[in-house]
């Protein structure tokens, strides 16, 4: 039935496609399905018997007339598609005789005949492109089934064909007599002479700073062949008339404003106010004469943009819409790929808006009814689009949505459907409304999205959160409340101190509504102090004492508090001036006022709206704001946390207190969480500055102290996973805990897929008490932020802050019990964010959030991203406002720009921009060649040239440097990049997509000196992910921050077991530093009571003892001779730290028994102690066994009982003088340089002091005051030494007698013990001498039988 | 997508409740319950110099007579 177009006679022309072809070309080629959706049926049925001859000949004669009709297509083997239109083609003709079958059979195979034709696709090559079937239906019922491929011939051109097929048909056939159509081809031509540039330019403005497509089904590749399924419905004709009469009053045409409304459907469906939308146009240009009955293909699909601010009018939204459609009509032409192409390539949209406004001759079809019986034509066509809505005017005014049902759900297009309507009504309402009073959703649905962010009401206990606290210590005084590195506080102890703090603070004038500032290191005492103030119903204001001094002191005159808590090391980096009372905890008149009385402090009238603390968080404003929080929320959150994750959690460990690791800042409201905890009796370990920052550490205080919960961000809790906090083989926290910013599915899947873990998600902005959102593993599989608390509701409101459907993006509101009172001192920012609640009760306030949420099907919050600048970095709340602030007002920098990178996925980072002051430009040599700029190039200098080379002149370390001194460091850029000015999008914005990715800095320093360097290189390198970094190259300036410094460490201590922190890098932060710190004593651990020479492992610790010099650092040598199962702890002598130190043995006993206990609650313990530390040991040991504990094992290095004869003879304690040059010759042998030849006994403290200054190794910044410490130490440990008493040990004693430089006649031997050990005395001689027993030579000999004596006992696996 | 207290071309009101706590509240929203204007429409700016000037007191008014 179809034509070959046989040989090339045949072929009347050869034409170029059509823009709109090219791309029906396109979709018709690529897909093979059976089904093409731009293959059009029309149908007609005539009520009386139809004269098949002349019909067919009318058919013919169409197709001869219009050379349009009879074109076929070409793509292979020619470099552009092209049309040929044979001379002649005969008409493809079909009759089917249904006449004999009933009625409804009849029908039936009649449908079967619509859908086959319909179904079976055209080959594009072989035409004609229309096929006609005739139906015999009945004796008086006939019907013609037109099928078509849309590239010939488009909706207008269909009616036109309708119509002269009617006409020729009347006339039998003979077209003698219609006048000449004009040809299709004169199009073509017209076409080719429109200036492309001009068009594609004026496309570019009307799209510009539409930043990604309006897109219902994103992942979708909007190519699928499903027939799309259709809702409709006729509009009222009262809402017809409005609607006519709108666009009348305002001068529009009515498809502007069906145009809007769907523009406003689509924004309440997309959550975008800026949409985007494809719409096919007639693309009939006027200035081709006659250009309205050519039968051909001109409609266009072109994107309409509708930008909708909620302020707007709808007068004024018509007008502006129907202007800029103007504008664009002389450029319908241009195909949409082109434009999509000019506009970066992108999907700009995947809904279609059709208005058939297609020629209806009424008159001519009236009487072409008359003579033939035409009784209807219907016709359907389809898109490939997900939805698709076209208006049909006329006298009934027709809507319908077509919708792909692989997209969009019935019910949904329904709902879509009634919106536009909706819509309608609204717009037609009045002129002047703002289209933030239009209402998409109906009040039933916008009630039901309301809903699901209503909190739970819980009955709130009347009392404070201090006398709830109060009331654990009154239950459960015994039970151990807090566990710090120094010291372990039962429930009374922290209750006492306290009290006794908040008496002295009340002395002080500290009552409600009063500040007062905690400028702490992280201790038992900054929890007191927190409690204190509690007690008072004052508020706290948490200063992190690493922030800059210029930052905290700002932060202490906003909030001017009247008294500061602090230490007298604290307080040096706090500013001078601003805090009011200096209340320094360490000073001997502050401890004497304290210990003064156990009276307890005043209480004053409480009220929940007093505040409870004030945090600082980042300020767009370019100074931190201060969050104040009252009361009455945490208590709250208390309740909520109780019923929600306590409650649950508890119970599931069969009711038993739970172990809490407190890992956050107190700086963050996030650190709340684990003191909730202990306030309902839990017990809470409080992480130092160091450990909390040290993954693997961290990971090992888990295991070996039972931590049931632990509290992170989920960047840091990825960290602790990888270092193995979930790892099978130690005990695993039933519970993680995160918040601060979004989960990964990495962090979210490992925790609910280990089992006996939950994982939960807390969400909260600090202007929210603590938390706000929260949901568990066991609430659902991908990460989320869940569900409000209870006493807390959420709106998810659009921009006109109207509730959103669920599964549509909108901004996050939140409100409750738990609102802040606003920013210290800001009305302003307090009245912009905290602002009136539309759907609370009246006078209700809400705080917006600046988060992008949406609702999930299920009732859980699913976070997106946030709707402004603000940037989190590893949990830290940034305003990239004050970075730029901070960053212009160096006076280096004009001008400056913020952003946050991820270059390498799951790497953020906070890059700065700048252009620097003056002329100074800093090109890298040879990169600024005149002309040499490329193409996109946007003016930017200093990224990296070509060669990647060279590194800019300007000195952006210097301005990073600066930066650290006014900024904390998570606010610091990681890179600056020195730019000639910033780039602009065409609307003058900043073009964040322009800025480049700060280049991998080459190095030119120091390369690697020997095998140790370069491997700590490659660490570096590898790390940071740069080709090679030099000895002297600073981790930190080389974009290195915490997350990667844990990396570093973890990946240098699985080389080289050594044990390193990451807190470690902080200080010593190049390779160079770095060695030479790894290959030195630690200085920070010097003077720990606790000293931990060798972490990890699973077996119980060996304890070991300090000598008089009251150092134990010495036993490092010890670690690599035990079992790698064996950690190694070392106790120091407390009186280093300048802590106070009890006169008599049997106390300072006691206080290493504390410590003891503190590592290692329960037996068997295993202890060793040299010289002096031995005399402890021993001592240790037997008090020890008094409590009731085992001790498996008692090591002594060369030390003797002091009752003993011999021993007495030997000599009494030193002078100060003999022990301040012991201490001073300690010190210099430690120095680790040789001595220069001016320092020779008797040292003088001073010239020890310069001595080690100038060493530059770890001892570099004592000072007199350390040194006087340690010779103190010294004399102590021998005068407490005076009368001993011994109780006997129960057990084998290992003994290590010293041999070299022995006097054999003294009497002096291990047999001195036997008074003093009922087992026996296991003697091992070393050949080296006393002072050298731990040195690396004794230690070769002492090493191995001391670990085979410890394998030896019955001690297991700890824990 | 900008939001509606953020745009620097918007028309705002100043509204007040019941505890003095102002809030900026654009003109095109209906001012909910609870709340009454004491200024505009005005312009961003405008508005936000009237609250510092006028709110100098961020406690809720309960609490400050409470406390008077």
């Amino acid at each position: 039935m179809t034509a070959n177009p046989g040989g090339p006679g045949d072929i009347q022309d050869v034409l170029p496609l059509a823009t709109l072809q090219e791309g029906l070309l396109f979709h018709s080629v690529k897909d093979e399905q059976p089904l093409d959706v731009y293959t059009v049926q029309n149908v007609f049925e005539f009520t009386r018997r139809v004269d098949a001859t002349a019909l067919r000949a009318a058919a013919q004669a169409v197709l001869d007339r219009h050379p349009a009709l009879r074109a076929g297509f070409m793509h292979e083997g020619v470099e552009r598609p092209v049309q040929f239109i044979p001379r002649s083609v005969p008409v493809a003709w079909q009759e089917v005789d249904l006449s004999d079958l009933p009625e409804a059979e009849a029908r039936r195979r009649f449908d079967l005949v619509r859908v086959a034709q319909r179904e079976r696709r055209f080959d594009l090559a072989r035409p004609p492109l229309i096929r006609h079937v005739l139906v015999r239906l009945g004796p008086d019922r006939d019907a013609l089934v037109l099928t078509f491929h849309h590239i010939v011939m488009d909706g207008w051109s269909g009616e036109l064909y309708n119509a002269e097929l009617m006409e020729l048909y009347l006339r039998g056939g003979d077209p003698a007599g219609l006048p000449e159509p004009r040809p299709y081809r004169d199009y073509l031509v017209w076409l080719s002479r429109q200036d492309r540039a001009r068009s594609l330019a004026a496309w570019r403005t009307a799209l510009a700073g539409v930043d990604e497509g309006t897109l219902v089904s994103p992942g979708e590749g909007g190519d699928a062949t499903l027939m799309p399924r259709t809702v409709d419905g006729v509009l009222e004709p009262a809402l017809v008339d409005r609607v006519s009469a709108l666009a009348r009053e305002l001068g529009v045409t009515v498809n502007t404003v069906l145009l809007a409304a769907w523009g406003l459907a689509l924004r309440s469906h997309t959550g975008r106010d800026d949409v985007v939308f494809g719409s096919t146009v007639a693309g009939r240009p006027p200035e081709i004469d006659g250009v309205d009955a050519i039968i051909g293909v001109f409609f266009n699909t072109i994107p309409v943009r509708v930008r909708l601010n909620p302020a707007e009018t709808v007068r004024d939204l018509l007008v502006r819409v129907q202007g800029e459609q103007a504008e664009l009509l002389p450029h319908h032409h241009v195909g949409l790929a082109d434009i999509q192409g000019a506009v970066g390539g992108r999907r700009l949209f995947d809904t279609l808006y059709v208005q058939r406004n297609i020629p209806r001759d009424d008159e001519g079809y009236e009487k072409v009814r008359e003579a033939t019986g035409l009784e209807s034509v219907t016709g359907s066509d389809a898109t490939h689009y997900p939805l698709t809505f076209v208006a049909q005017p006329g006298e009934e005014f027709r809507l319908s949505l077509a919708y792909r049902t692989d997209v969009v759900t019935a019910d949904t297009a329904q709902d879509l459907f009634d919106r536009v309507v909706r819509l309608l009504e609204h717009i037609t309402a009045g002129p002047d409304a703002p289209l933030g009073a239009l209402r998409p959703l109906t009040d039933a649905q916008e009630r039901a999205a309301l809903l699901p962010g209503r909190g739970r009401d819980r009955e709130l206990p009347g009392s404070t959160l201090a006398e709830l606290f109060e009331e654990s210590a009154l239950r459960w005084p015994d039970r151990t409340a807090l566990v710090t590195r120094d010291e372990s506080l039962t429930f009374a102890d922290l209750d006492g101190r306290a009290e006794r703090l908040a008496r002295l603070l009340a002395g002080h004038g500290v009552r409600p509504e009063t500040r007062v500032a905690i400028a702490l290191p992280r201790s038992a005492d900054w929890v007191a102090a927190l409690f204190a103030v509690l007690k008072l119903g004052a508020a706290y204001v948490p200063l992190d004492l690493e922030h800059p001094a210029e930052r905290l002191g700002h932060m202490l005159r906003d909030a001017d508090p009247s008294v500061t808590v602090t230490t007298a090391t604290a307080a040096a980096g706090l500013p001078d001036g601003p805090g009011g009372h200096r209340l320094l905890l360490d000073a001997p008149e502050v401890a004497a006022a304290l210990a003064d009385s156990d009276e307890p402090a005043p209480r004053f009238a409480h009220r929940p709206d007093h505040l409870a603390y004030v945090i600082y968080t980042s300020g767009s404003t370019g100074r931190p704001k201060g969050v104040q929080i009252p009361y009455l929320g945490l208590v709250n959150m208390l309740v909520n946390h109780r019923a929600e994750i306590f409650g649950p959690v508890v119970a599931e460990q069969g009711g038993r207190v739970l172990r809490v690791a407190h890992t956050v800042s107190f700086s963050f409201d996030m650190s709340w969480e684990e003191l909730l905890w202990l306030i309902d009796g839990h017990e809470v370990h409080l992480m130092d500055e160091e450990l909390r920052r040290d993954s693997a550490g961290l990971v090992s205080y888990c295991a070996e102290h039972g931590i049931d919960v632990v509290n992170v961000t989920p960047s840091y809790c990825g960290q602790l996973l990888e270092d193995g906090l979930l790892d099978a083989g130690h005990h695993r926290p039933p519970l993680v805990l995160l918040g601060g910013e979004a989960v990964g599915t990495t962090v979210w899947d490992t925790l609910r897929d280990t089992p006996g873990v939950l994982g939960y998600n807390l969400y909260g902005p600090t202007e929210y008490t603590i938390n706000t959102l929260g949901g568990g593993t066991a609430d659902s599989d991908t990460p989320t932020v869940g569900r409000p608390i209870s006493g807390t509701d959420v709106h998810v409101l659009d921009t006109a802050l109207r509730p959103v459907a669920a599964g549509v993006p909108g901004e996050l509101y939140v409100t409750g019990v738990g609102l802040a009172r606003g920013y210290a001192g800001r009305p302003d920012l307090t009245a912009e964010r905290f602002v009136a609640d539309p759907y609370g009760p009246p006078g209700a306030r809400m705080y917006r959030t600046g988060d992008l949420v949406r609702w999930s099907a299920d009732g859980l919050i699913d976070y997106l991203g946030r709707a402004d600048d603000q940037v989190k970095i590893r949990g830290v709340r940034i305003e990239p406002a004050e970075v730029v602030a901070a960053l212009e007002d160096h006076p280096a920098v004009v001008q400056a720009a913020v952003m946050v990178r991820e270059d390498t996925p799951g790497l953020k980072r906070l890059v700065g921009y700048l252009v620097p002051a003056d002329g100074v430009v800093h090109r890298a040599p040879g990169a600024d060649s005149p002309g040499g700029r490329a193409p996109g190039d946007t003016g930017i200098r200093g990224a990296t040239p070509p060669d990647g080379s060279a590194v800019p002149a300007f000195d952006a370390e210097a301005v990073r440097r600066d930066l650290r001194a006014v900024l904390p460091d998570a606010m610091v850029p990681s890179a600056l990049v020195a730019l000639d000015r910033l780039p602009l999008t065409v609307n003058g914005k900043l073009d964040r997509a322009a800025l480049p990715a700060p280049a991998g800095r080459g190095t030119a320093g120091r390369p690697p000196r020997d095998a140790v360097d370069r491997d700590l290189c490659a660490d570096f390198a590898a790390v940071l992910g740069v080709p090679e970094v030099g000895v002297d190259d600073d981790f930190f300036d080389l974009g290195g921050h915490s997350l990667l410094a844990m990396r570093l460490v973890g990946r240098i201590r699985k080389r080289t077991g050594q044990r390193l922190r990451a807190g470690d890098l902080i200080a010593a932060p190049t390779v160079a530093r770095l060695r030479d710190y790894l290959e030195s004593p630690r200085r920070e651990d010097l003077l720990a009571t606790v000293l931990r020479l060798r972490e990890g492992g699973r077996r119980r610790p060996l304890f070991c003892l300090h000598p008089a010099s009251g150092f134990s650092w010495g036993y490092a040598g010890l670690a690599p001779h035990l079992d790698r199962e064996r950690p190694v702890v070392g106790l120091q002598f407390p009186g280093l730290r300048g802590e106070e130190v009890p006169p008599a043995l049997d106390d300072l006993v006691d206080v290493y028994l504390r410590h003891v206990r503190t590592v290692q609650p329960d037996g068997p313990y295993h202890l060793l102690g040299w010289s002096f530390g031995g005399q402890i040991a021993h001592a240790l040991a037997t008090r020890l066994q008094s409590d009731g504990e085992e001790v498996a094992f008692l090591a002594l290095l060369d030390t003797y009982p002091m009752d003993a004869e011999p021993v007495r003879a030997a000599g009494g304690p030193m002078s100060e003088a003999e022990a301040e040059q012991e201490a001073l010759e300690f010190l210099l042998a430690s120095g680790q340089r040789d001595l220069p030849e001016r320092l020779v006994p008797p040292y003088r403290r001073e010239d020890v002091v310069e001595f080690l200054r100038d060493s530059e190794g770890v001892w570099a910044d004592f000072d007199a005051a350390t040194i006087d410490r340690v010779v103190r130490a010294r004399m102590y440990t021998t005068e407490v030494m005076h009368d001993p008493r011994y109780r006997v040990f129960r057990g084998d004693l290992h003994f290590f007698t010293a041999t070299a430089g022995r006097d054999p006649s003294s009497g002096i031997t291990a047999e001195l013990w036997k008074e003093h050990v009922d087992g026996r005395i296991v003697e091992t001689a070393v050949d080296h001498h006393h002072n050298d027993l731990t040195g690396p030579a004794a230690l070769a000999v002492v090493g191995p039988v001391l670990d085979a004596a410890l394998r030896a006992t019955r001690s297991g696996p700890g824990r | 997508m900008t939001n509606p207290f953020d745009d620097p071309d918007g028309t705002y009101l100043v509204v007040v409740n019941d505890e003095d706590q102002h809030s900026l509240w654009p003109e095109f929203a209906p001012v909910p319950a609870g709340w009454t204007t004491v200024y505009g429409p005005v312009s961003r700016d405008e508005a936000l110099e009237y609250v510092d000037t006028h709110w100098t007191d961020l406690r809720p008014r309960s609490l400050r007579e409470a406390m008077a």
